[in-house]
């Protein structure tokens, strides 16, 4: 739930949408802001404010929240 | 959650991370009572830790206690301190009143310079959402002009978005790159543009595709060409060099790749000559053949090297070289690869560089825009020297090579007189006995400059804003080409509120540091460095002699005929279109309609002699050669002559250079039967010198459109202003 919580300020940034509700069911799909350029930020973004680094074979394939939180569980 | 007990007088000496984990795990008691009170003694936390506590106040829903005891009050203790002021503002910000929050930054603001960019960020942030755009315009400059934080800078980024629409930012100079990366440009492009508004500077940006640079300049050009740009940035990285071709030999490979860059240049050129940005290669951090990549012929690194010096052996003119080595180095996050962002989204140099790298360009582009500074003006004691040479006396003071602190001290003194050779002033202003202030230059063998090095000495007991003011008349620049460098920053603050237009630096306290410190902001960058620039100092010097001589003459006729002042002029050609060029980017004040060619176009108007009549004038007198110090562009229509430029160095102003400059071009015209001459008059806001030119040289006025006023003279019934300027 706090990594959820985390996160939601990124998205909003980055997707540039002060009133979005981030849910672990948030993908791609429904944000057409959500581009190539915005994968990037957003993986730059999560890996500042977790002081993780996300590994190459997510961050090729990154299209939803639920991947980034099972991969912060870990 | 467990409550800890947290002693108050122990948190005092803890920094900034332990505090944020503290009160991360804090309960609402533990808000109110331990640290609400003791913020503002707190004077080492900063974003983490606010971060922290703001989200704690949101969970535990204890805002409203905190209303009830005052601290979000204009007057509580919260706002005796900057950081925990910033905190109120903050909070002010999240219970819906922006309005107070940004009064409350403004506060902050208008002390602290060597506040976090985060505070600067979050000022921007609050002015935007209360209206306050001009202010938030100059707060988000200043968070990114300086930062190099990847993520800052994307913040900055989407608050400029916010404020493109906003307006504060549509009247700045619009300059047009092409960023010919063969990299993906996505990432690069909007710091670039955040760091271009910071600089003052709205930057349109055309982007090739990865990999897309050379499909675009050998092929289809037609979208570059449309775009037209200024400026255009081409790089070379390791990553995308091509390979030996079999059988190569590795110096066949090293002419063969700097062809290749040499043809982009010259496609480039063909149609509208551009100031191109060409990349150095970068190395491989970590090659598998290790050390013989650079000694082996056929290593990677060893190339490289090769390559560089091949391109750097022929730079055209219109080439400038970023030295991409040399960013690779100086890059303070020092991640300059990430071989993931590569195969993820095919960016190099890694995110974090990019800051470093849109600076280079910037400072590329100021330079281009001629907003490079003229003058540095320096304090004395603890900043040229260390000590205070009233107190300490000549003994005392720390100049030279006998001590750590004394070599830093002459250190700053070398970069400040390699400043000067090519062309920067140096001037002195200090609070000081004019006696003491001179004492070590005559008679400290360490010291490395010397008095007839400095432009203009000011050592008195005038207020620091005077000594500047004065220094601006005697030399007839405009404070805007000043950068004020004072260990003091009490003065600092006095120069920055009564002189905004003046660029202060913010010196450390250590004076090691003063050299990077002052070259950091990248004020002084130029693209060429012409003979002028060489001579500079020395012509301003013997401006202050003139200006001796004048006192002594009893009438300004007898002052200029004792000059005996000589010109000479001619057409602008290859050696003359350098300090033409300078000369159209520096003159503010006698400069009739302030157009900025560039050196490219103006070499196109040079050249084509049937539409354009073009002229350079310099001037000696008895005191010595001024150089090249006006320039007049017309262009030839039939009968009639229109003044595209007519600008004349600040320096020779009062001593009738334009009636001669005038002279010459009514001449001109005359003999190619022209019959009448159009003067234009575009004001700017340090132009106002010249409003009565034309009117008083005998043109009539025209019309008025959009602020310019149009004239016009008859050549047949000119008759020359008298000048005792003598041809040469």
């Amino acid at each position: 739930m706090t990594h959820l919580l985390r996160l939601q300020p990124i998205f909003r940034d980055i997707l540039d949408d002060d009133r979005l509700n981030l849910s672990e069911d948030f993908s791609k799909e429904q944000c057409e802001d959500w581009d190539s350029v915005a994968t990037v930020q957003i993986v730059l973004a999560v890996e500042e404010e977790f002081g993780v680094q996300l590994p190459t074979r997510l961050v090729g394939n990154l299209h939803s929240v639920r991947q980034l939180l099972d991969e912060l569980a870990n | 959650m467990a409550s800890l007990t947290l002693n108050p007088e122990q948190l005092l000496d803890l920094p900034e991370s332990p505090l944020a984990a503290l009160v991360a795990a804090s309960g609402a008691a533990a808000i109110l009572e331990t640290w609400a009170p003791l913020l503002p003694q707190l004077t080492l936390i900063g974003p983490d830790f606010i971060g922290s506590f703001l989200n704690r106040i949101e969970q535990e829903k204890c805002v409203e206690d905190l209303v009830t005891h005052g601290y979000l009050a204009a007057d509580s203790s919260w706002s005796q301190s900057p950081r925990s002021h910033w905190l109120q503002a903050r909070l002010l910000r999240a219970t819906g009143k922006p309005a107070e929050a940004f009064r409350a930054f403004e506060q902050i603001l208008k002390h602290g310079s060597s506040l976090p960019s985060q505070f600067l960020l979050d000022a921007a942030s609050t002015a935007i959402e209360s209206g306050e755009y001009p202010m938030a315009a100059h707060w988000l400059s200043l968070a990114t002009r300086y930062s190099t934080d990847f993520h800052l800078i994307q913040k900055a980024v989407r608050l400029y978005r916010r404020l493109e629409k906003s307006g504060p930012l549509d009247d700045l100079p619009t300059l047009r790159i092409a960023l010919l990366l063969d990299t993906a440009p996505q990432l690069i492009e909007p710091i670039l543009k955040a760091k271009g508004y910071a600089a003052g500077i709205h930057l349109e940006i055309f982007s090739a595709d990865y990999n897309g640079v050379d499909p675009l300049l050998f092929g289809d050009r037609t979208p570059l060409l449309d775009f037209s740009p200024d400026i255009a940035i081409l790089q070379l990285n390791y990553r995308q060099l091509e390979d030996l071709h079999k059988g190569e030999t590795p110096t066949e490979w090293v002419s063969r790749q700097a062809e290749r860059a040499r043809r982009r240049w010259s496609l480039l050129s063909l149609e509208r000559t551009c100031r191109i940005l060409q990349h150095t290669c970068d190395l491989p951090p970590s090659p598998s053949d290790g050390n013989l990549s650079t000694t082996a012929p056929h290593g990677l690194s060893h190339r490289i090297h090769l390559l560089n010096a091949a391109l750097l052996k022929t730079v055209p003119e219109n080439v400038s070289i970023v030295d991409t080595q040399r960013l690779q180095t100086s890059d303070p996050s020092q991640t300059w690869n990430d071989d993931r962002l590569w195969y993820m989204a095919r960016q190099h140099p890694a995110p974090e560089s990019i800051p470093v790298l849109a600076d280079e360009y910037i400072a590329l582009a100021r330079a281009h825009l001629g907003y490079t500074k003229k003058i540095i003006v320096l304090d004395l004691d603890n900043t040229l020297w260390g000590g205070v040479i009233g107190e300490d006396g000549i003994e005392g003071i720390q100049i030279g090579t006998e001590s750590p602190e004394a070599e830093a001290h002459r250190n700053f003194q070398i970069a400040l007189k390699q400043l000067r050779d090519r062309g920067i002033l140096l001037a002195v202003s200090s609070k000081n006995n004019e006696a003491d202030a001179r004492l070590p230059f005559e008679a400290h063998d360490g010291m490395y400059l010397q008095l007839e090095d400095f432009a203009a000495f000011q050592a008195n007991w005038n207020s620091k804003d005077q000594q500047l003011r004065s220094i601006a008349e005697r030399l007839n620049l405009g404070l805007d080409s000043f950068v004020f460098v004072d260990d003091n920053p009490v003065e600092r603050e006095w120069i920055r509120n009564q002189l905004p237009e003046v660029t202060v630096i913010d010196l450390p306290s250590d004076p090691s540091q003063f050299t990077s410190a002052l070259l950091k902001g990248r004020w002084f960058e130029a693209l060429a460095i012409s003979e002028e620039d060489r001579r500079r100092s020395e012509i301003y010097r013997q401006q202050a002699e003139r200006k001796n001589a004048q006192q002594h003459s009893s009438s300004l006729d007898e002052y200029l005929a004792g000059l005996q002042m000589i010109a000479r002029s001619g057409p602008f050609d290859a050696a003359h279109i350098n300090r033409a060029a300078q000369l159209i980017q520096r003159t503010n004040q006698f400069n009739l309609t302030s157009r900025r060619h560039s050196k490219e176009v103006l070499q196109q108007i040079s050249e084509d002699s049937d539409t354009y009549w073009t002229r350079w004038f310099s001037l000696q007198d008895r005191f010595g050669d001024n150089g090249i110090i006006g320039l007049i562009i017309a262009k030839i229509g039939g009968s009639q002559w229109t003044i595209d430029t007519f600008l004349m160095s600040c320096r020779v102003i009062g001593r009738s250079v334009d009636s001669f400059m005038l002279n010459t071009l009514v001449e001109a015209a005359r003999s190619s039967n022209a019959t009448q001459i159009n003067g234009l008059y575009s004001p700017t806001p340090k132009n106002q010198l010249v409003a009565e030119f034309y009117p008083s040289h005998q043109f009539v006025k025209g019309d008025s459109v959009g602020g310019e006023t149009s004239f016009q003279l008859d050549i047949e019934q000119y008759m020359p202003d008298a000048t005792p300027i003598k041809v040469g």
